[in-house]
Parts: C-alpha cells; structure tokens; sequence
C-alpha cells in the first residue's frame, strides 16, 4: 500500500470514529450522560486535531516551496487562515471541554473564524492565479470567470432567501449578523472553490487531485455545515445540534488530508 | 534520437502519478504543440526533448516544487536514456 493510500485510511478511519457518537445521537441513540461525555470530547479533540494538522501542514508546505514559488504565498495564507481557524475551535473547545460551560454565541471565537475568512479567500484566488501560471492546459481565464460568475449567481439566488428569515428572527445585532456573515461567507469561498475544481478535476487519479479534492470538499462541507447552524439556530432545533458537529468534524478531516498530501508531494 | 510518441509515452509514464493520466498526456502534447514538435510518426530531437522537459517542470514546480519536479525530470531523462540504451 502506498503512503497516500495510507493516509487516506487512516483520515478515513479516524474521521469516521469520530462523527459515530453523534451519528449514534442522530439515529436515537444518544447513551445518556456517558454519551454527553463523549461527544464532548471527542468532538472537540477531533476538530481541533484535524485544524492542528492541516495548519502544520500549510505551514510545512509554505516552507518547502522556494522564495520565488507563487504556492509558497498560497500555502502562507492557508496556513494563516487554519492556525487562526484552530485558534477559534481552542477557544470554543475550551469553554466546553475545560471551562464545562455552553460556549457563548457570540465569542472570542468568533472573531478568530471571522479572521480566517478573508485569509482562506486570498489563499484560493492565489493559487487559481498560480495554476493559471503554469502553462497547463487549464482552461481559459473567460472559463475561469464564467465558472465563478455562475457560483456567485446561484449562491445569490439560493442565499437570498434561505438567510432572509435568519436575518428575521429577532436576536442581538451582533448575533444576527455573524448567523447571517458565515454562510455568506462560505458561499464567497464557494466561488474560488467551484473555479478550483474545475481545474483540479483534470487532475484525476493523480496526487495534486487529492490535495485540491480534500481541500474543496472540506470547504464545502464547511458551508453546509455553518448554513446548517444558522437555520438550527434560528429555529430552535438544537436536537439537530450532531448533524452540525459531523459536517465540521468531516470538513476539517477533509482540509486536513488536502494540506497533508501538498505536504508529502513536496518531501 | 526516438520516436516521439515513445518519448511521450515514458513521460506521461511518469507524470501520471502526480497529474494524472488525462493531464500528463494533455499537458506534454500540448507543449509540444507550442514548441512546434511533430508527434505522430517522427523523431524527437535532444534539444526538442530538453525543450518540453524544461516546459513540463516549469509547470509542475508550482505543484510539487523545483526540487520534486526537478528530480521527476531527471527520472524521465534517465529512462529515456535506459531505454535507447536497450
């Protein structure tokens, strides 16, 4: 078996020990207060290892590639934006696993995932410029445009009126904003994500494929799981609370084998 | 000198586990293009194949770094020459 292959079991194996307490709470079998305990726990341990070690990786990656190389600025600012994304995941794990409190809406956490976004943003449309670069035959700049022109659309269309009533509930104005800048935010990193994958899907069966596959599924797996948040939240459906944790836990896992494998290609 | 099809076949050979099947054959056939060298039923030159491999790597440094692609050309020169050897 080879090393990628490897590692793919291995965040496969891990990923899926980890989301199986809460599949469990989803499917009715919570395991009363041990189950709490668990999840608490192993929530929180997984999503902050799988941050912790894309973020390494990013950095391992931005470090291998030479001065003059347009991915070491890419792998910089993915490594900035999972550092501070882990730092957010710390402060919310924190409040829950150490502190043994409901980690408050809005928090210092908060303004650690807010950080984050425009650093992961940067990081995309870098390295779609870098691949644009390389003289590959990637498609054209007008494809690239288009692709992205068609996400933005539809992420307005279908948006719109997915977060008019979030933005309707009564709540704090802080509150009601973040509940309503995640999933817009996640549906802007859509659009690098969407033109990213059209060039990265002419990579199929090759190891820059995995790095791009993990990557751009766990982004996505990240905006369903934030809008997913804000409409539990606005309904007061915390009883749907485990299928939230799932998607993270799974997009992280996701980011983080996509950081590891631009890792390994480099050693 | 070799054939060019075999030269490209050694290439996509061993760019595939990095790009891909589609994309190493795409990609060379493509720089060939660009560099106006014929492929089907002609002979590649030492200079046309020092021409794609430099194109190739300079492509596949943004994916896997110079050292790495440097180090992938030198296997894909190495085989050349294993193979007109043989």
């Amino acid at each position: 078996m080879s090393r990628s292959a490897r590692t793919d079991l291995v965040f496969l194996v891990a990923s899926l020990l980890a989301v199986v307490p809460f599949v469990l709470q989803l499917a009715g079998r919570p395991g009363g207060p041990s189950g709490d305990e668990v999840r608490l726990y192993v929530g929180n341990a997984a999503k902050l290892a799988f941050l912790a070690i894309a973020a390494g990786a990013a950095i391992g990656s931005a470090k291998q590639f030479e001065r003059d190389n347009p991915m070491r600025g890419t792998w910089r600012l993915f490594a900035a934006g999972f550092v501070t994304f882990a730092a957010g995941q710390a402060v919310l794990g924190t409040y829950q696993a150490v502190l043994r409190l409901p980690s408050p809406f809005p928090s210092a956490a908060d303004a650690f995932f807010m950080c984050s976004y425009p650093l992961l943003l940067a990081a995309l449309f870098r390295a779609i410029r870098a691949y644009g670069a390389t003289g590959y035959p990637i498609g054209t700049a007008f494809e690239r445009a288009g692709t992205g022109g068609a996400v933005a659309a539809v992420a307005v269309i279908v948006g719109y009126p997915t977060l008019k009533p979030v933005a309707a509930i009564p709540a704090p104005p802080l509150e009601t904003f973040l509940n309503v800048a995640y999933p817009v935010l996640d549906l802007a990193v859509l659009v690098p994500v969407a033109i990213l994958l059209r060039i990265a899907v002419r990579f199929r069966g090759g190891e820059v494929w995995k790095v791009w596959a993990g990557l751009l599924a766990g982004f996505v797996l990240m905006c369903i799981g934030d809008i997913l948040f804000a409409h539990f939240a606005a309904l007061g459906r915390a009883d749907l609370d485990p299928l939230i944790h799932v998607m993270y836990i799974l997009a992280y896992a996701a980011i983080a084998r996509g950081a590891l494998g631009q890792y390994q290609l480099l050693k | 000198m070799a054939k060019t099809k075999d030269a490209l076949d050694t290439i996509v050979g061993m760019l595939s586990p990095y790009l891909g099947e589609t994309m190493a054959r795409a990609a060379a056939l493509a720089h060939c293009q660009k560099l106006g060298i014929v492929v089907e039923g002609a002979d590649i030159s030492r200079e046309q194949l020092d021409a794609l491999l430099r194109k190739l790597a300079q492509g596949m440094n943004i994916f896997v770094g110079r050292e790495k692609a440097a180090t992938v050309v030198g296997e894909i020169q190495a085989a050349m020459a294993a193979r007109a050897a043989s």
